[in-house]
């Protein structure tokens, strides 16, 4: 009699037992899952910050603007996956900024229409990047009827405009990434506080200095004999320096 | 790419998987008109596998041209799954009866993960076929990138949804198939309490979803719901016999849950009264597993080099539980073990297909192999 009550009793015991084990297995696996899930998150970190150098290097490599832009697109499209992307730059007379170039997901017909479109510099929805800020978000849900026509005029639903020009200064041109609502759920989402936006800040930072860098180099070349520009492009700083003084 | 790979001037047979970033439409019709309108036959997936390469983006497409004196593919689609899988099995019989050879080697199959009945539909098949052996089937559930809304079917250049597209496999060849998980019991058992087909209504007395609050977060069960569900394979208890290789449990995936009743659904049917196990993925088990499906080839082929392969990986082992790099080697080490200059094709999928123990099966969390030599 006693040995089946002891026995029962083991029984109910080792249960129990099995019981707070599998409770602590169980919020171990829900653990395991969380440092997935943020692990994948810091994978993802790594490798856009390891493409941002790719990018960086790109941009060092080269002196002709239209492959600075074409490296930018290729960047937003492929690697932070976004449906579109445009880059527009000051006309001549800098009242407006035009297409320069674009890529992404159009249709031919919405191609050709906006290779040729401008954004007036006096556009109000634009008015914050004007007085220099940094960039413009306008997510899915955004409530802003301006913001949400401006993306219509160039067949985006949600988008980032981010200014090409430095933090507090005019921007020498624009960066435009974003998604049709068609498309947007194979996307990368333009969501202000995203991964995706951080590395489209960072990328539209590089592609200033370089844009800056061609500008001047540029410019110097109507005032400086070529033989030096070509000395400036193969020289060190050292040798540079040299020749100066 | 495909044809430039192969070295051949023109396909016989193709096979196509593509993630659903792409217009499905489109890209099947290109495919289709670029081989110049040789059969086709695959379906959309969470990501492709080619080579030891996997991409897991919404943009990807994996391609295999066939050409070839010994292997003979005849293809076709059925449609209909919601409605009635069984008729659809009945369908498939049908086509490919009159096609089925002395040297029919096996049937590739690529059903709508999100509303196919794996077992009426096979069941009413083979019982409409009525064969004194086994056709083997091989393939995998059409899925979407965890959007669980719409996947697709190719048939030649038509797409298609409830559907499944088939493949029919014949000529001087053989198959060596090979299949395992890589989940452990969390020691925890329950009991179906009521179901009805593939939907478990009650868990333990409660509705389903209400037993799964002890697994899952409340942000799991809404917004995560699509990953955070893959976290918990349930497993159902096997027959010693095929434990060894296969592992203890079959498992399955909680594929959708209805907020309403509280139920889930599983991809086959479950029994009342059945009992089942909480799993969990374990990554040194599925690293054990992936080197014993190689040896399983392996052992099947002999000294035979493979004239392609096959995979069919869970989407549930990808890029949510395991790193990319560790994915590659994983996969490169079943290529050294299985042919390092072997074509080989797959893609993650929301339910793999498989013959285990002389029966034909749909697995989850499981990766299919299946070797033509």
């Amino acid at each position: 009699m006693d040995t089946t009550a002891d026995t029962e009793k083991g029984i109910a015991e080792l249960q129990k037992e099995n019981q707070q084990l599998a409770e602590q297995v169980r919020r171990l696996v829900a653990a395991e899952n969380e440092l997935y899930r943020i692990q994948s998150k810091l994978d993802l970190k790594l490798r856009l910050y390891r493409q941002l150098y790719e990018v960086s290097n790109q941009f060092n490599a080269t002196f002709d603007l239209d492959e600075v832009l074409q490296i930018v697109i290729q960047f937003v499209l492929y690697e932070l996956n976004f449906e579109r992307c445009l880059v527009l730059l000051p006309t001549l007379e800098g009242k407006a900024f035009q297409v320069q170039a674009l890529d992404g997901y159009y249709t031919d017909g919405e191609q050709e229409a906006l290779s040729k479109f401008q954004l007036s510099a006096t556009e109000p929805a634009l008015l914050p990047l004007i007085t220099k800020a940094e960039r413009i978000i306008c997510p899915a849900n955004c409530d802003q009827e301006a913001l949400r026509e401006l993306g219509h005029r160039f067949h985006m639903d949600e988008y980032a405009i981010l200014s090409l020009g430095g933090k507090g200064e005019e921007p020498i041109g624009l960066l435009i990434a974003g998604n049709s609502a068609e498309m947007a759920g194979n996307q990368e989402r333009v969501e202000a506080e995203g991964e995706a936006i951080i590395s489209l800040a960072n990328l539209a930072n590089q592609a200033t200095t370089i844009m800056k860098n061609l500008r001047f180099y540029q410019a110097s070349k109507r005032f400086v004999p070529e033989e030096f520009l070509e000395f400036f492009q193969k020289g060190s700083i050292v040798d540079i320096a040299l020749v100066i003084t | 790419m495909a044809l430039k790979t192969g070295g051949i001037g023109k396909a016989d047979f193709v096979f196509m998987f593509s993630s659903v970033g792409y217009d499905q439409k489109t890209i099947v019709k290109y495919v289709y008109d670029f081989f110049g309108g040789a059969p086709l036959c695959g379906c959309s997936a969470e990501g492709t596998i080619a080579g030891w390469e996997t991409d897991e983006s919404n943009f990807s497409v994996v391609v295999m041209a066939i050409r070839s004196d010994e292997l003979r593919f005849t293809n076709g689609i059925v449609g209909g799954l919601k409605l009635n899988s069984a008729e659809a099995g009945r369908a498939v019989a049908g086509s490919i009866r009159d096609r089925l050879n002395a040297d029919t080697a096996g049937l590739f199959l690529f059903p709508d993960a999100l509303t196919i009945n794996f077992e009426r539909f096979k069941t009413a098949m083979e019982t409409e076929l009525n064969l004194d052996h086994l056709l083997p089937l091989f393939g995998g559930l059409a899925s979407d990138n965890w959007q669980w809304k719409q996947t697709y079917q190719y048939c030649n250049d038509q797409v298609t949804s409830d559907s499944a597209a088939w493949a029919l496999l014949s000529g001087n060849l053989q198959i060596a198939g090979a299949v395992n998980h890589g989940c452990v019991s969390l020691g925890v058992s329950h009991k179906i309490t009521r179901s009805e087909g593939n939907v478990i209504y009650e868990i333990d007395g409660k509705p389903s979803v209400e037993t799964l609050r002890k697994y899952l977060s409340e942000a799991e069960l809404t917004k995560g719901w699509g990953t955070s569900n893959m976290q918990f394979p349930l497993g159902f208890k096997l027959p010693d016999s095929v434990t060894e290789d296969y592992g203890q449990f079959f498992l399955r995936a909680m594929m959708s849950k209805d907020d309403q009743t509280g139920a889930v659904t599983v991809p086959t049917e479950v029994s009342q009264d059945e009992t089942f196990y909480m799993t969990r993925r374990d990554y040194g088990l599925m690293a054990n597993g992936i080197n014993r499906l190689g040896h399983q080839i392996k052992q099947q082929i002999g000294d035979k080099q493979p004239k392609l392969v096959f995979q069919f990986e869970c989407c549930g082992r990808g890029k949510v539980f395991i790193r990319e790099e560790q994915q590659s080697a994983l996969l490169k080490s079943l290529h050294e073990t299985v042919g390092s200059d072997v074509p080989w094709l797959g893609f993650f999928t929301y339910g793999e297909i498989g013959p285990l123990a002389g029966i034909n099966q749909v697995h989850n969390y499981t990766c299919v192999m299946a070797a033509i030599y």
